[in-house]
């Protein structure tokens, strides 16, 4: 293996790993941090959701998945009550 | 901060001052449309898209200013809202937050209350629930260069005096205001600190009786503080009178969609000349400088030839936004709007998803996160499973290769080209298939009744080119930083796909070195899937990155081609485009457009559905039934056109 092809290859290398994070963090993140806290491994559901960031990130508009998290997880129905 | 609900009341205790740097955080609240955004943006210098249409700040957004005494706020931009009682998901989280009950988010200490000076009738109600909650509130009293324009005579301090709060008359794209706003907000919080009882934040939501003393306390209010009404718009009015109009409207907005993808292939050939003269230029120098060997070629076959041909683009993408801007600044775009209703009602679409579908031309992910402004799961499932047909910006690359390589740029008529025709019948054929899918799933899985839609449109205004200029750089670090990072990536990948593993050494000299290739193998494997739709191997080799950001299939073929040794890598996309046109018949090319128009081939759309639904049901359903629809029409496309050419 001549210098160029270790270049070369060094550069996939470093892609392959560029693109494994990007897609850990896009897509399995979420999940795994879900997995772990149904396995109470808070620490490392803590990790994973540490972890996450949203589908694309290149428009900036969903770059802050909190408010998103929270609107999910909010009871669907908790102002009833009054609206009742 | 104590949250709690009390007999059905939501009610929070703030009782000690944050201890954080931050003097103190003060949220934005008012209306759509009333110019919260753009007053977020002059308080914080950030910088975020301002729209005329309802319901653009749909996410949270958080800045801070300084006030003249030097202190820190933090400002937070809530969505917009036409009352506490909330009706979609964004008005949710403006009340909650508001209640201090919304997860994750502290209750403000002061609040912002905005309203648009040329429309207090609308903006009042709004305000004098937001202070009632007995959170310390200013009034920003904003647009009131409008107002003057428009001569209204408005008596601040009675105005005052009926709120019992401070009112600042603003001018926020001019930060005109925004100092005594400030100081305004810090004298309020304290007062308040001063005090030194707490605050107990309380609200129920009000019964018909105490929405009809609210506008009665409006119209008190109004009478007071009015000493003369707003002249009525009057051109605004007669330009609506054509522009509303269902045959002239429409027509109008027909031209102004054939004018604008017109541009984007006549204005902007000479940059994109410009910058495929410097790719080339870089190219030629790479392969003069560096010897025959792995490491040159990775350079030009691989990174210069797949980013190179992607950046390409640039001119293209940024004339298609430069349009959508001004349309949106100018107020056009809330037109456009009340216009597709009619079409979008037809097919039993809510009025409301025309916002979450015109974001989807940007890109899908902000569009199907844009549709939590629709409060009906119905609806809002709808828009989702809709959202990824409208045409987004990642699929102009891809069109504009195959145009400028199958479609002659002959003239239709005037000015008017056969391949800008092209391109916005592509567009059209998006939007087409999103209105016939909608008007399926709404008469058999989401069947039910409509609800009607309520439209504020703004008056026309100039676009402001400051604002104008701030989107587009916005979208060219976007489209760069994406060239830079995974497109750039996934060349180098493609690149050692298609170059490893070398062919044998007794391999035969006419069988080119890929089909020994990872590239070539999976190229291979997947041709009998998509040979009847009439794609090659290499179109399915690089369809496969095309699922990471849909441009990248430019880039991909681009380096399958430079690698197989076909194409002079260096040279660009217009080699790319000659060598397609040579080697794929039309059918090709058109059952590929079609493929695209309809295809979902994106993983991004795929993760923002399953976090938007809350279920994987939906993303599955989406990429099935877009698949199904995809290949089926890029089945009839190849198969008619090739029955025509034998004809």
């Amino acid at each position: 293996m001549n210098t160029q092809e270790l270049i070369a290859l060094g550069a996939v290398a470093m892609a392959s790993l560029f693109l494994g994070a990007r897609f850990f963090r896009s897509y399995m993140a979420e999940p795994l941090s879900r997995f772990f806290l149904k396995r109470n491994q808070v620490r490392a559901a803590m990790w994973a959701r540490k972890q996450v960031r949203s589908g694309c990130a290149d428009c900036g508009q969903c770059d802050t998945t909190a408010p998103e998290q929270a609107l999910r997880e909010r009871p669907p129905a908790r102002h009833s009550a009054q609206n009742d | 901060m104590d949250q709690a609900v009390q007999d059905g009341v939501a009610v929070a205790t703030r009782s000690t001052p944050p201890v954080s740097e931050r003097y103190a955080r003060v949220a934005l609240a008012g209306n759509p449309n009333c110019g919260k955004t753009a007053l977020f943006n002059a308080l914080t210098r950030g910088r975020q898209k301002v729209g005329n249409y309802p319901g653009v700040t749909v996410e949270r957004k958080e800045g801070t200013a300084k006030t003249p005494a030097g202190r820190s706020l933090s400002v937070l931009d809530l969505p917009g809202a036409y009352s506490l009682d909330a009706r979609s998901p964004d008005e949710e989280v403006t009340r909650d937050v508001l209640l201090g009950t919304q997860l994750g988010e502290e209750a403000p200490d002061a609040l912002i209350a905005v309203a648009d000076a040329t429309n207090l009738e609308r903006c009042l109600g709004l305000v004098l629930e937001v202070r009632d909650l007995g959170i310390p509130a200013v009034l920003a009293l904003n647009m009131m260069d409008l107002a003057r324009e428009r001569e209204l005579d408005l008596d601040i301090s009675a105005l005052q005096s009926a709120l019992g709060i401070p009112v600042i008359p603003t001018v926020a794209p001019k930060s005109q205001g925004t100092r005594e706003l400030l100081a305004s907000v810090e004298g309020a919080v304290e007062l308040a600190r001063a005090s030194g009882s707490s605050t107990k934040i309380s609200w129920r939501a009000p019964g018909a009786p105490e929405i009809r003393q609210r506008f009665t306390e409006v119209d008190r209010i109004l009478a007071l503080a009015i000493k003369k009404p707003a002249k009525p718009t009057f051109w605004t009015d007669r330009i609506d009178g054509v522009v509303l109009h269902p045959f002239w409207g429409s027509l109008i907005l027909l031209a102004v969609l054939a004018i604008m993808f017109q541009a984007i292939f006549t204005w902007a050939s000479t940059p994109m000349d410009w910058i495929e003269g410097s790719v080339a230029a870089v190219g030629n120098a790479l392969s003069n400088t560096l010897s025959e060997g792995p490491l040159r070629s990775l350079l030009v076959d691989g990174i210069i030839a797949g980013v190179g041909s992607i950046l390409v683009f640039l001119p293209q993408i940024l004339l298609l936004f430069t349009f959508i801007l001004i349309l949106e600044d100018s107020g056009y775009m809330a037109r456009a709007a009340f216009l597709m209703d009619r079409t979008m009602g037809r097919v039993g679409l809510h009025g409301r998803a025309f916002i979450p579908l015109l974001s989807s031309f940007a890109c899908t992910v902000p569009g199907i996160m844009a549709t939590r402004t629709i409060e009906n799961r119905r609806d809002r499932l709808t828009t989702i499973l809709v959202a990824p047909l409208i045409t987004c910006s990642a699929r102009l690359p891809v069109y504009s290769l195959l145009i400028a390589a199958f479609i002659p740029n002959q003239v239709i008529w005037g000015p008017v080209r056969m391949q800008g025709a092209v391109m916005l019948g592509l567009y059209l054929s998006g939007i087409f298939a999103a209105l016939l899918v909608a008007s399926i799933l709404r008469k058999t899985v989401f069947s039910g009744p409509k609800p009607a839609l309520m439209l504020q449109l703004p008056t026309y205004k100039w676009p402001d080119p400051k604002n104008v200029m701030l989107g587009l750089l916005e979208r060219a670090s976007i489209f760069i930083k994406r060239a830079g990072t995974v497109i750039l990536a996934l060349s180098i990948l493609i690149w050692f796909l298609a170059s490893y593993p070398k062919p044998p050494a007794d391999a035969p000299s006419e069988t080119p070195g890929i089909a020994y290739s990872f590239a070539g193998q999976i190229g291979k494997t997947l041709e009998p899937i998509v040979q009847p739709i009439g794609f090659n191997w290499q179109i399915a080799v690089a369809m496969i990155p095309g699922f990471a950001a849909r441009e990248v299939m430019v880039g991909a073929l681009a380096t399958v081609y430079a690698v197989e040794g076909d194409v002079e890598s260096e040279s660009g996309t217009e080699l790319l485009a000659s060598k397609i046109s040579r080697d794929w018949p039309l059918a090709t090319a058109l059952s590929l457009l079609v493929w695209y128009v309809l295809s979902l081939q994106c993983l991004s759309t795929l993760a923002v559905t399953r976090r938007e639904t809350n279920s994987w049901k939906w993303p599955a359903v989406m990429l099935g039934y877009m698949t199904v629809l995809a290949y089926t029409g890029s089945f009839v496309t190849y198969r008619l056109v090739l029955l025509m050419e034998r004809l």
